[in-house]
């Protein structure tokens, strides 16, 4: 997983390139070296409106994103389109979000996730942080708690 | 058959129609007078369908009583060849071997009465005068109408008795009033009635009953009619209590409705402040991202405006309503609910659907109770799909939907039962939602209906009139020109 975890970061955007470079320090690696490539975040969520606003706030600071209108189109991804994070709808038509998660994990793929979701549902919110969720999001959320749980997902996890 | 209670008409001006087992007497002065009234009673009577029995005395002879009838009626002596009438002679009928016998006589009206009914008439029509009658045999003969007055109730036959008036003395006038029903007596040149005091009495009793009768059914009417609005008040409410309830019921779905277009405005605006932050701004996205929020704006305001459209407790309004939009207006209300229960949704909604007239929030509270029944209903569903199907479809003259699902179903005993106020299946439930959906339903003139699926679940359907049918039936109420300018 080291590979995927984020080295470097060249963004034109000064305020990201001095928070990667923070989160960079903090994972105990050298800062301030130059570009291999920005993170990746997929947002899998069946309205094309919230997907695509998300994204446009992922990629306004310098992310990279793709979008997904349900689990299913997430899986059938191609295999060498990894991300580093996964913003993911609870409700889904089809496969739901947590059962995606439930399926990623016996996949060993360890995807950190982000979950958000328009419904109030204590039930889910409490089945997908024990399940290692990194944040559970309510609709409509602040920019500062969605860059938060992001940037916790592509920290590198201590062991 | 003819019925005892049925009135005849007596031909004679004063005394109107009367019943069946009516006798009466009359007092004349002349055989002018008694000629033409009698003339114009059995040409009443054989009008009527009655076998006439006419019994004569001076001063009016057997002669004159044909002649008088002949000349009275153009098709006389058809009812003559058939033997309608005949005619007596007093002395003949009355005093056979020179003796009154009162029973002999009696049993001469009876054989009359069967000989009428065997014969197929509706009754007897009788009359008799009583100038033979002597001073001693006043007695019995005053006996005799006492009898004949007593037994002729509940008999088909009217019967009425001429007395010479300047033969009567005062005793005698009162003997003869005190043994009819009522007296008729030429006074001043014209005949009038002359009622015995029980008979006025018990006159004055049934119009004071009657009137009385009238007066409480004003005052039940009224009583009624002010019950009949106060349940259409509390109908009203109960429907206004039910879509508040179901709209209750809808908050996660509302909120669900809200919090999406909310989240995709607050992130395009997070993100279009960061793109104009900087050095070289994307306008293009930036105007993208503002696009979007405009979009996703209105549409919360169209969620906003559907809800408080439910929740107003208004006035039933009738209007042109298209079904189809309807249709698709709840399931934009209930998409959350349906997401969070799993439900997959299809319609089929037959396209150009001709629009009801009605009330659009009432019609919408229908099938948004139908909807959360179909939802709540395929709740148990595990293993296999759930999915809700509604159709529209266009009838000649009438326009249905179904709302289909996949549940667990009703058994027939419940599917009988379900449109039962308080009925329920549900643990939390008032039970009033079909009955209330049913109650609206027929107000439009249409029908709610359960049908077991083949398969799995249940489908609900109802019928509405298409605006056209329910124009014709409703064109009346002022509600419906409103409905006719709004299809124009």
């Amino acid at each position: 997983m080291t590979e995927r975890s984020l080295v470097t970061v060249v963004d034109d955007e000064t305020t990201v390139r001095e928070a990667i470079c923070r989160l960079v320090s903090s994972a105990g690696l050298e800062s301030g070296a130059i570009v291999t490539k920005p993170s990746l975040v997929a947002v899998v969520d069946d309205e094309l409106p919230v997907r695509q606003a998300i994204r446009r706030l992922v990629s306004s600071v310098g992310l990279e994103s793709e979008g997904f209108s349900s689990a299913e189109e997430f899986l059938q991804r191609s295999s060498d389109d990894i991300p580093d994070c996964l913003i993911l709808d609870v409700y889904l038509p089809g496969m739901s979000g947590l059962e995606l998660q439930r399926r990623l994990a016996a996949d060993h793929d360890r995807t950190p996730i982000v979950f958000i979701t328009a419904h109030n549902d204590p039930g889910s919110r409490a089945l997908a942080l024990q399940a290692g969720a990194i944040a559970f999001l309510s609709k409509p959320f602040k920019e500062e708690a969605l860059f938060e749980a992001i940037r916790s997902a592509i920290e590198p996890r201590k062991e | 058959m003819t019925s005892i209670n049925e009135f005849r008409r007596s031909g004679i001006d004063v005394v109107g129609d009367r019943p069946w087992g009516t006798h009466f007497c009359n007092f004349y002065e002349s055989g002018r007078d008694l000629l033409d009234m009698l003339v114009a009673y059995f040409k009443a009577g054989l009008e009527e369908n009655e076998f006439c029995v006419w019994v004569v005395s001076e001063p009016v002879s057997e002669g004159e009583a044909w002649d008088g009838l002949r000349r009275a009626i153009p098709e006389f002596d058809d009812y003559v060849s058939k033997r309608s009438i005949e005619i007596f002679d007093g002395r003949d009928w009355y005093l056979k071997g020179g003796v009154f016998d009162s029973k002999r006589v009696m049993t001469s009206w009876n054989e009359k009465i069967d000989r009428a009914l065997d014969r197929g008439y509706a009754g007897l029509r009788g009359s008799g005068n009583t100038a033979w009658l002597q001073k001693k045999d006043w007695r019995a003969f005053s006996e005799y109408e006492q009898v004949v007055n007593d037994s002729v109730v509940g008999r088909l036959a009217t019967l009425l008795c001429t007395y010479g008036l300047e033969s009567c003395g005062a005793n005698e006038l009162l003997d003869v009033v005190g043994t009819h029903q009522f007296a008729t007596a030429m006074r001043h040149g014209r005949w009038e009635l002359i009622e015995t005091p029980e008979l006025k009495q018990a006159k004055a009793e049934i119009k004071k009953i009657n009137d009385e009768l009238e007066s409480r059914v004003l005052h039940r009417t009224k009583e009624l009619e002010a019950a009949n609005r106060k349940l259409n008040e509390a109908q009203a409410a109960l429907a206004h209590i039910n879509r508040v309830t179901t709209m209750g019921a809808l908050t996660a779905s509302i909120a669900h409705e809200l919090n999406q277009p909310l989240t995709s405005i607050v992130s395009n605006a997070n993100a279009g402040v960061r793109l104009l932050a900087r050095p070289s701004p994307d306008i293009e996205e930036v105007q993208r991202a503002l696009g979007d929020i405009a979009e996703q704006g209105s549409r919360a305001g169209e969620v906003l405006s559907r809800i408080s459209a439910q929740m107003r407790k208004a006035k039933a309004e009738k209007a042109a309503v298209d079904i189809n939009e309807s249709v698709r207006e709840v399931l934009a209300l209930a998409r959350g609910e349906l997401e969070k229960h799993q439900v997959s949704i299809r319609t089929e909604l037959a396209p150009g659907l001709s629009p009801v007239v009605g009330d659009r929030v009432r019609l919408q509270q229908v099938i948004l109770n139908l909807i959360m029944n179909a939802i709540e209903a395929m709740d148990a569903v595990v293993g296999r799909p759930r999915t809700l199907l509604i159709e529209s479809q266009s009838g000649p003259s009438e326009v249905s939907v179904s709302v289909r699902d996949s549940g667990v179903g009703l058994d027939p005993d419940c599917g009988k039962r379900v449109f039962e106020a308080f009925f329920t299946t549900k643990t939390q439930s008032m039970g009033m939602g079909l009955a209330i959906s049913r109650s609206i339903i027929e107000e439009h003139g249409g029908q709610l209906m359960f049908i077991p699926n083949d398969g799995q679940g249940a489908t609900f359907r109802f019928t509405l009139p298409s605006a056209g049918m329910a124009e014709m039936t409703d064109s009346l109420s002022a509600s419906s020109t409103v409905a006719q300018s709004a299809l124009i």
